[in-house]
């Protein structure tokens, strides 16, 4: 016995010693040295942390918001957005409409998949109907209602004609990678069991090429040496996901990844202290506000409404929750994304006149006073784990609704069960938090503001004549009339306060001391955005 | 022939296990509420129809006592299913994902089974003096601390100050590199272990210690590593099954652990599938979980058996009896 045991001990420390060694040669050539070296024109290795995991490279499959970054680098649509968020060809080097029902795309010719094989018109018909299909692509769909393009076909070996139930003046962005048309090679996907996994690698055309991909931690790039278009970035990318942002802090302060995309903004001193890092801050035309549903009591009372969005302290918000980072919402849809409705004076005009309702206790408690609820009453404010300043702007909201007797209950509960409570006709009050995929200038309003009644919209809203001019919006070709008719429904709603609008948001996105996010600008992550960052 | 019918016995109470596991994790993720169509769909505008039709595609519409038949149906044909939240095969993705949770696991139960029972067995062998107690003290003080914490903790002392570990992931060279990265995370999850496995082997060695056969091989004058090794002998049963048992709280461990260190295991995708309500991910790992923590405890027995004569004994002589 005696000698089995010292056997055993022996083993042991034997396999740590081992262990040891192994790790001492790591640090030679460690991570940390290998995650440093990248840059511009032909370097290495460009490293970023994300705050977020993916199931599956497929935007098919899981459209959030980190899959279409990660999907920006690898795939492409007919059209792409440039880094201003303008429409640019991409898989189509032209386009064009008369009517804005008819849209014909001529393809660039000699386009070649990540997989070696030429992209053909059959292959964008294919990749347009998977994107279609709800079971398929259930958040891709969604861009996509049912009746809308009544016929779609190759009308010659390199022209894709698409015919719409009606004039559609943003369907132009709609068929971008951004938006809603992330083409793929037909044959690949017929024969792939599981497209966009570790095994089914995503095949695309974009600029990079998915070398490997493990949801427990990281995907990889290298450059598409056949990409039809210029490529300045890195080699190689790698994207690690770091959920925690204490880790994420850490290992950004340890020089093991170069950059970290979506850093918290509400710990944004902290990078740029701990780290010595460069803080960048760019607006992601989020908008964060309140939903009152009036079908829940007592918020089918006005003055109640009233009296909460009177509440709202979006200046204290703004300033003291997200040190200045993010602009007080005036409207639904940001101004930078209403400027290519006339440009960003336009559209800063625009939000600016419209109907809010100023931080003033006072009037909140006479509001109140007037209300079926003078006393007070409780209710429950939820918030989407992941969205920590969200959370504070909850509390600071609790505590304002304190001083005039209503108690606002905060809680945090999990993204997917915060998804599920949006409109499902039991809160009262909510959180709407929305960050626009595609440079459509009323992507978020045309739900919002959608008024057809239970469902249609989040604060299940009836207004006729609301909904009818949002419903009419696609059909306008002037870009005036187009912004006037925003202003108008968006008015409408914010006098009824069906929503009270608190901030819009803006990313921030760190770089370690030599590396810099050069003109990374609202729409950059929805392009190639390893190019965007270079050793200075 | 008792062989056969104890091991016989031992798979119906699995299956008997597993059955029930089953129908209650799926009872209480229906029960929770919540649409995993809508979760697909997004925060974006998505007509009723659109969800109807995405909850026809994955059988949500059905009621649940169908769900679960042809969840159970396809399993009896070897297929576990297909994910909501990502369309991939939930086999799959618990295998993209296993490696990582049982080598960490694996890994730390190691960690506290070296560094534990040694100092189990000195506590035991010093009873009453200040280096019992603060062994006694440091390790409840570590079963105290919660992993979360001694894990940032550790990652900023030993990571980020020292710079002796790797601060997060499984790195991206070979297997060495891998059980690098694998140490920090497994050693702040064996730290929870660790008070276990001190705790039982003090208390068993403090038995055997003052046992009359101690005394008595004292007497006649055995070695003083002879008779400790009789001892551990002897205390080897009771260190044993706990460290069998062990396991199952393992498992809960990895969910906090993997998430301080970015390593998504399969704790961090049971998390991500209940919040989803992922039904078929939730049941395979369920059942997994649930199938080896019985297996343990099944081999635990036998082992005891192994290790502990009497137990062996009483063991046939039941069966006899019962033949």
């Amino acid at each position: 016995m005696k000698r089995k045991l010292i056997a055993l001990a022996a083993v042991l420390t034997t396999a740590l010693a081992a262990l040891a060694g192994c790790s001492s040669g790591r640090d030679a050539s460690g991570d940390k040295d290998q995650g440093g070296a990248k840059g511009q024109g032909g370097q290495a290795e460009l490293r970023v942390a994300l705050g977020s995991a993916i199931g599956t490279l497929s935007v098919f499959q899981e459209a959030g918001i980190a899959n279409y970054h990660l999907a920006a680098l690898a795939q492409e649509g007919l059209l792409a957005l440039n880094s201003d968020g303008q429409l640019e060809g991409a898989l189509a080097e032209s386009w064009q409409t008369e009517d804005q029902i008819t849209w014909v795309f001529k393809l660039r010719p000699d386009v070649k998949f990540h997989d070696g094989a030429a992209v053909t018109a059959e292959d964008v018909l294919f990749s347009l109907e998977i994107a279609r299909d709800p079971t398929i692509a259930p958040g891709l769909s969604t861009y996509w209602p049912e009746g809308v393009v009544v016929s779609q076909e190759a009308t010659a070996a390199d022209e894709i004609t698409i015919v719409l139930d009606g004039p559609h003046s943003d369907f132009a962005a709609q068929v971008s990678a951004a938006g809603a048309l992330l083409v793929v090679p037909k044959a690949f996907w017929e024969q792939a069991q599981d497209f966009g996994s570790p095994t089914d690698l995503l095949v695309g055309t974009g600029p990079y090429r998915v070398t490997e991909f493990d949801p427990a931690s990281h995907v990889s790039f290298e450059k598409f040496k056949d990409y039809w278009g210029p490529n300045d970035g890195p080699d190689k990318v790698r994207v690690d996901f770091i959920t925690d942002d204490a880790t994420r802090l850490l290992a950004f302060q340890e020089g093991e990844v170069d950059a970290a995309l979506t850093v918290p903004i509400d710990q944004a001193d902290q990078w740029t202290g701990a780290a010595d890092a460069t803080v960048t801050y760019v607006s992601d035309r989020s908008y964060q506000g309140l939903t009152f549903d009036q079908g829940v009591a007592p918020f089918e009372d006005l003055h109640v409404r009233r009296a909460i969005a009177h509440a709202i302290d979006k200046e204290g918000i703004v300033q003291g929750i997200l040190a200045g980072h993010g602009q007080v919402a005036t409207g639904i849809d940001s101004p930078v994304q209403l400027a290519p409705w006339g440009g960003s004076a336009a559209a800063e005009a625009a939000v600016t006149a419209l109907p809010t309702l100023e931080f003033d206790l006072t009037k909140a408690g006479a509001e109140l006073a007037q209300s079926t609820q003078p006393n007070g009453f409780s209710t429950t404010l939820t918030y989407p784990t992941g969205y920590p300043a969200v959370g504070r702007a909850s509390l600071a909201i609790a505590e304002s609704l304190a001083e005039i007797g209503i108690e606002l209950e905060v809680k945090e509960i999990p993204l997917e069960q915060w998804l599920n409570e949006v409109g499902d006709g039991e809160q009262g009050v909510a959180w709407m938090i929305y960050h626009p995929t595609t440079p459509i200038p009323n992507e978020i309003s045309s739900w919002l503001l959608a008024a057809d009644g239970p469902g249609a919209n989040p604060a299940n809203w009836t207004d006729p004549e609301v909904a009818t001019v949002t419903a009419g919006l696609g059909s306008l070709d002037d870009a005036a009339a187009q912004l006037a008719a925003v202003v108008q429904t968006t008015s409408a709603a914010l006098e009824q306060v069906v929503y009270a609008p608190v901030y819009w948001g803006e990313s921030a996105i760190a770089t370690r001391p030599g590396v810099t996010a050069k003109d990374f600008g609202p729409y950059t992550l929805a392009t190639n955005w390893a190019q965007a960052f270079a050793v200075s | 022939m008792s062989g056969l019918r104890y091991a016989g016995r031992r798979l119906a109470e699995l299956i008997a296990v597993l059955f029930t596991l089953s129908l209650v994790t799926f009872g209480l993720v229906y029960l929770a509420g919540g649409d995993p169509a809508r979760s697909l769909v997004g925060a974006r505008k998505a007509t009723p129809e659109l969800l109807a039709s995405i909850r026809q595609a994955y059988h949500l519409d059905e009621p649940i006592w169908q769900q679960y038949g042809r969840w159970i149906g396809d399993l009896l044909h070897g297929d576990l299913g297909e994910s909501v939240r990502t369309g991939l095969p939930v086999g799959q993705m618990i295998a993209d994902r296993a490696a990582v949770t049982t080598e960490l696991s694996v890994l730390a139960l190691a960690m506290a089974v070296v560094v534990g029972l040694p100092l189990g067995v000195v506590a035991a062998k010093r009873q009453g003096t200040a280096l019992d107690r603060t062994i006694t003290g440091l390790a409840v003080a570590g079963l105290s601390a919660p992993s979360f914490a001694v894990g940032l903790l550790a990652l900023y002392l030993l990571a980020v100050l020292a710079g002796w570990f790797p601060v997060y992931g499984l790195g991206s060279g070979g297997v060495a590199d891998r059980l690098w990265h694998l140490v920090l995370p497994a050693g702040t999850l064996a730290l929870g272990l660790l008070a276990s496995i001190v705790k039982v082997s003090r208390a068993a060695l403090l038995r055997e210690i003052n046992a009359d056969y101690t005394a008595f091989a004292r007497a006649r004058g055995l070695g003083r590593l002879a008779v400790t090794g009789a001892q551990l002998q002897n205390a080897a049963l009771p260190i044993a099954t706990t460290t069998g048992l062990l396991l199952a709280s393992l498992v809960s461990g990895t969910v906090l652990v993997e998430a301080t260190f970015s390593l998504g295991g399969v704790g961090t995708l049971l998390q991500e599938s209940v919040t989803f309500k992922d039904v078929p991910v939730v049941q395979a790992i369920t059942l997994g979980l649930g199938a080896i923590i019985c297996v343990t405890s099944a081999l635990v027995d036998t082992l005891a058996g192994v290790i502990d004569p009497r137990l062996r004994v009483r063991r046939s002589a039941r069966f006899e009896v019962a033949a």
